[in-house]
């Protein structure tokens, strides 16, 4: 009796029944609601604001840690290195922004038919469950579910919930995306999955399914297959870094490390051709 | 002014959680400020506010990042409860250690949760590299975040225009 005069416990047991039916109910939706489009749309500027920035303190401070040794540097020229730090790490910005563009730029010449939107990423999910980034694009530029997210270094991702002026991007190393591939060399095809680890440092692909006689070696090259239809074909993955029996010794995986930089992702391309165009184009 | 403080503090928790901290952290590691905000002011209030500013964060969270709304949301709301039953049962000592236990002791039952969701959700788990590849560390960099966070909050709560009415002894506290 005393059990159900406790208020705070029979909140808590309400509230938790409610979100976990709201829970089951919204897992399995790929559809934005009116809500979480306008949240997502008051917050969506801010967090673009604010990556922007705490990227270059980041990036800053990662340059600062790979920096010669200042100790063995005489006071004076530690001195000028800090008048002259402020006015570098404008320079850096701009000339890794400059780095960046061009080679998205190289990727829009190498495939002029296409047609596509450039975004910046202005957010990453939280923790170590999701390898997801919200991008600052959505409806309103053309964006839809499952269109291909690339970048000057290769693929990235797809589209899996768009607002009206953002959109969330599945990364390919995320534990739940799945990607056709082929080794570009040997023809082998395979499908690419995000291993556990979702920590963009060290994602890594486990290219499965792969035959016990599949010629696959270190340093092979892998490209999308286009066979399930998400991800047109020719688009590069990744690099065949290890060749290893599946855990029942019937087929062979390979453990690929893809190409783009997830732990720097700052400006990405949505393919928004249809299939079928991209497929052309890419011949 | 109280509700004013509240609400800047969801909007800082949501802001470094979203933004900040997937930019600045060590090997994929940060503190986690929502526990930090949340275990702060339940130590000092002994009330629901933690877990109201869990429950906010977590929605907000889910629908920016996930859109399976209560991924982030019972976990944090559920940390948040726990830390409401266990302050309300200790007489506070003005001591930035036992708020520190409570953050760590929080993001722990966070991340069980949030695993057994997981698990439900039919993500890959791996929970044994999880915990020693991020939870453990985390523990320790949640801990250490917990003691700024709550000399910053014990700070602000001596503005009597901060705490909830009828608290106001909370000053001989701080």
């Amino acid at each position: 009796m005393q059990f159900w005069r406790n208020r705070p416990l029979m909140i808590t047991i309400i509230v938790v029944i409610i979100l976990l039916v709201v829970l089951i109910i919204t897992a399995g939706e790929n559809n934005m609601s009116g809500t979480e489009s306008l949240v997502g749309s008051i917050f969506s500027p801010v967090q673009r604001a604010l990556y922007s920035a705490t990227d270059a303190i980041g990036g800053f401070f990662e340059r600062m840690f790979a920096g010669t040794d200042l100790q063995t540097e005489n006071l004076d020229l530690k001195a000028k290195v800090a008048e002259l730090e402020g006015q570098l790490v404008d320079y850096d910005e701009i000339k890794a922004e400059n780095e960046r563009l061009s080679k998205l730029l190289n990727f829009d010449t190498s495939t002029q038919k296409l047609d596509y939107v450039t975004a910046r990423v202005i957010g990453k999910a939280p923790g170590h469950w999701f390898n997801i980034f919200i991008i600052d694009a959505g409806l309103s530029q053309g964006i839809k579910v499952d269109m291909p997210v690339v970048n000057g270094d290769g693929l990235v991702g797809r589209v899996v919930d768009v607002g009206a002026n953002y959109s969330r991007v599945m990364a390919i190393v995320d534990s739940s995306s799945g990607v056709s591939g082929i080794v570009e060399r040997a023809r082998d095809n395979g499908i690419l999955t995000g291993t556990a680890d979702t920590d963009a440092e060290d994602a890594q692909l486990v290219m499965g399914n792969l035959p016990l006689d599949a010629d696959l070696m270190p340093g092979d090259t892998v490209i999308t297959s286009g066979l399930a239809g998400v991800f047109p074909k020719g688009i590069a993955v990744g690099e065949v870094t290890e060749v290893r029996p599946s855990t029942d010794g019937m087929r062979n995986e390979a453990i690929v490390t893809p190409w783009a930089d997830f732990e720097h992702l700052e400006e990405v391309m949505v393919i928004t051709s249809p299939l079928v165009n991209i497929d052309e184009a890419l011949k | 002014m109280r509700y004013l403080f509240l609400a800047l503090t969801v909007i800082i928790d949501l802001i470094f959680t979203g933004a900040v901290f997937p930019n600045i952290n060590i090997l994929g590691i940060a503190p986690d400020i929502i526990i930090c905000t949340m275990a702060s002011i339940v130590a000092l209030e002994k009330s629901f506010t933690g877990a109201a500013i869990g429950l906010i964060c977590g929605l907000a969270l889910d629908i920016m990042f996930t859109g399976a709304i209560g991924f982030f949301t019972l976990p944090y709301f559920v940390a948040g409860m726990c830390l409401y039953f266990v302050c309300s049962h200790i007489r506070y000592i003005d001591s930035v250690l036992l708020p520190c236990a409570f953050a760590v002791g929080a993001y722990l039952i966070k991340e069980i949760i949030t695993a057994l969701l997981a698990y439900l959700l039919g993500l890959n788990v791996a929970l044994g590299y999880r915990l020693f590849r991020y939870i453990l560390p985390e523990i320790l960099a949640t801990g250490v975040f917990m003691l700024l966070i709550h000399l910053i909050i014990k700070r602000l709560y001596r503005s009597n225009s901060i705490h909830p009415k009828g608290m106001e002894d909370i000053k001989k506290l701080l």
